[in-house]
This record gives structure tokens, sequence and C-alpha cells, in this order.
């Protein structure tokens, strides 16, 4: 899957939980999840497991340790489906 | 170090499912989810132990300088006291042991950690919209610290983590701040705080 698509993907995961707005009109790569769009820590929960449902992939505990930015959530969903 | 989390009780229904299908197995352990499961009100269970993990993390994170994580499971809470308004326990994260204590109401669940017992850390808690928090905080430190010539600032590190400066760039390490839906809480101790310059 290519990045583009992955990001699109995610924005839409994303934007359920989102606190902030204004910071979510500039989703891109370097969005951080807490402290750009103040997404609430329980909802982080939330979008680990809806990633896994959306990609169908398992996101294990080393993984989601730093599921911090989209990038991050690009590389982990990216690295999960090379391995499937 | 010190560390607090609050949670909105009205809230964070409406905002989380708890119940949905891996949740659990994705912060909690099989000894936490127990406890949750036996509870007579296992909702209140599950955020008074999100509140201690979330609380003692920050502690953590500020006692190591870390960046944040999503580890819950990293975060192994015991809880030693329950009574319906207040709750007392540990965390242990990576064989560190942090203390909590958590008063729990029919409106919120604050819980304030700290490595040292008996650190003098006092805890308020206020409502307040986003906008307003700056304000009340530096009022309400300012009134219950006898502070009222220091020009108290509310400031965030390289992580993100909020922290307070008062006079000639002094800061307060010892302090944390948490909000969730209608309330704003804040853990300060000024006993044995560092009130050295920060670089951020």
């Amino acid at each position: 899957m290519e990045t583009k698509e992955i990001i699109y993907c995610l924005k839409k995961i994303v934007k359920p939980y989102v606190q902030n707005d204004l910071a979510f009109q500039d989703f891109g790569r370097d969005t951080d999840f807490i402290k750009d769009l103040e997404i609430n820590s329980a909802n982080l929960v939330d979008i680990v497991l809806d990633v896994e449902d959306e990609f169908n992939i398992a996101i294990d505990n080393d993984s989601m340790d730093n599921m911090l930015t989209v990038n991050d959530a690009v590389e982990i969903i990216k690295t999960k489906q090379r391995e499937q | 170090m010190i560390g607090n989390d609050v949670v909105d009780l009205e809230l964070a229904p409406r905002q989380s499912n708890w119940r949905r299908k891996g949740f659990l197995n994705k912060a909690f352990s099989a000894a936490e989810q127990e406890l949750i499961h036996t509870s007579v009100n296992p909702d209140t269970m599950v955020w008074l132990l999100w509140s201690m993990k979330e609380a003692a993390y920050k502690a953590h994170q500020r006692e190591h300088d870390l960046p944040r994580r999503l580890n819950w499971l990293a975060q192994k809470c015991k809880v030693s006291v329950l009574t319906l308004e207040t709750a007392s326990g540990e965390v242990e994260i990576e064989n560190h042991t942090y203390h909590t204590t958590s008063e729990i109401t029919s409106d919120y669940i604050l819980t304030s950690a700290e490595k040292n017992r008996g650190s003098g850390v006092k805890d308020g808690i206020f409502e307040a919209s986003s906008s307003e928090v700056k304000e009340q905080l530096k009022k309400r430190v300012s009134e219950e610290f006898a502070l009222q010539n220091w020009e108290i600032q509310l400031e965030k590190d390289r992580f993100g983590m909020p922290f307070l400066t008062g006079n000639d760039g002094f800061f307060f390490n010892r302090f944390s701040l948490s909000g969730h839906g209608r309330f704003y809480a804040y853990s300060l101790s000024l006993i044995n705080c560092e009130t050295t310059v920060k670089h951020s």
C-alpha cells in the first residue's frame, strides 16, 4: 500500500478522536497524535484497534509503544503488512 | 518525582468504550482485568486503574526525562486500599515503584503519583475551559503556595510535559497538570524542588 493511501486511511480513522480541529487541518506525516491533535490517551487505544481492523494487521506491544505520530503509524503498518 | 491524572466520569464513557473487543488486552494485564471483572463497579475500576497508570507514567517520564510512550502494559497496578471515595496503591514501571493516591467522586477520579511518599505534594482540581486554564492555574498556585509576587507561567518541555516557571527563569519541576472534560487538576510540591533554570 502506498504511503499516501495509508495516510488517507489514517486520517479517517483518527478524525472522530481529534480534540484540536485546527491542527487536524494540517494532518500529515509529522502530525503528533497527542501534542498536535490533543487526542485523549484512552482513545489512542481505540486508534490502535481501528488501525488493526482497517489494515488487517496485529500491532504488538513494542510497536504500539512508539506509535506517537502519523509517520510512526505509517512505518508500523508498512512493516506489519510486509511481514504478512 | 510526581505525576497526576484526572478522568471526567461523565465524559469517559461517552469518549471510550472499554468493553470494545481488544481494548482491555491493549492496556491491562490479566491481574488488572481480573480486578475490573470482579469489581462491583467495573467502570470505576477501569478508570481508576487508567488514572493510576497515567499519573505514574507522568512521574516516571519526569524522573527519567522520557518521551511519551503507549506502554500501559508496562505499568503494573496494585490497589492496596479501596473505599467508595478513595484508593491507594502502587504502580511499577521498569522496576521503579510509584505510590498513588486517588480521590473518587461521582464526577471524577483524581490520582496523584509520587516516587517518594510524604514529599509534600498538594493536589488541586478545578473546572475550567481550555482557554481559562492558564489563568486559573496561576491564580490557584499563587494563592495556595503563597507565591503572590511570582510571575508564574505555564510552559511545555520538548516532550510536551507542562512545567511552571517563576521569576528569573526558575522552574518548578515537581509539578504535574492533567485535564479531561470539565476538569483540570494539578499536583505541586515545593519541598526538595530543584528550582533551577530549565533549558528545553
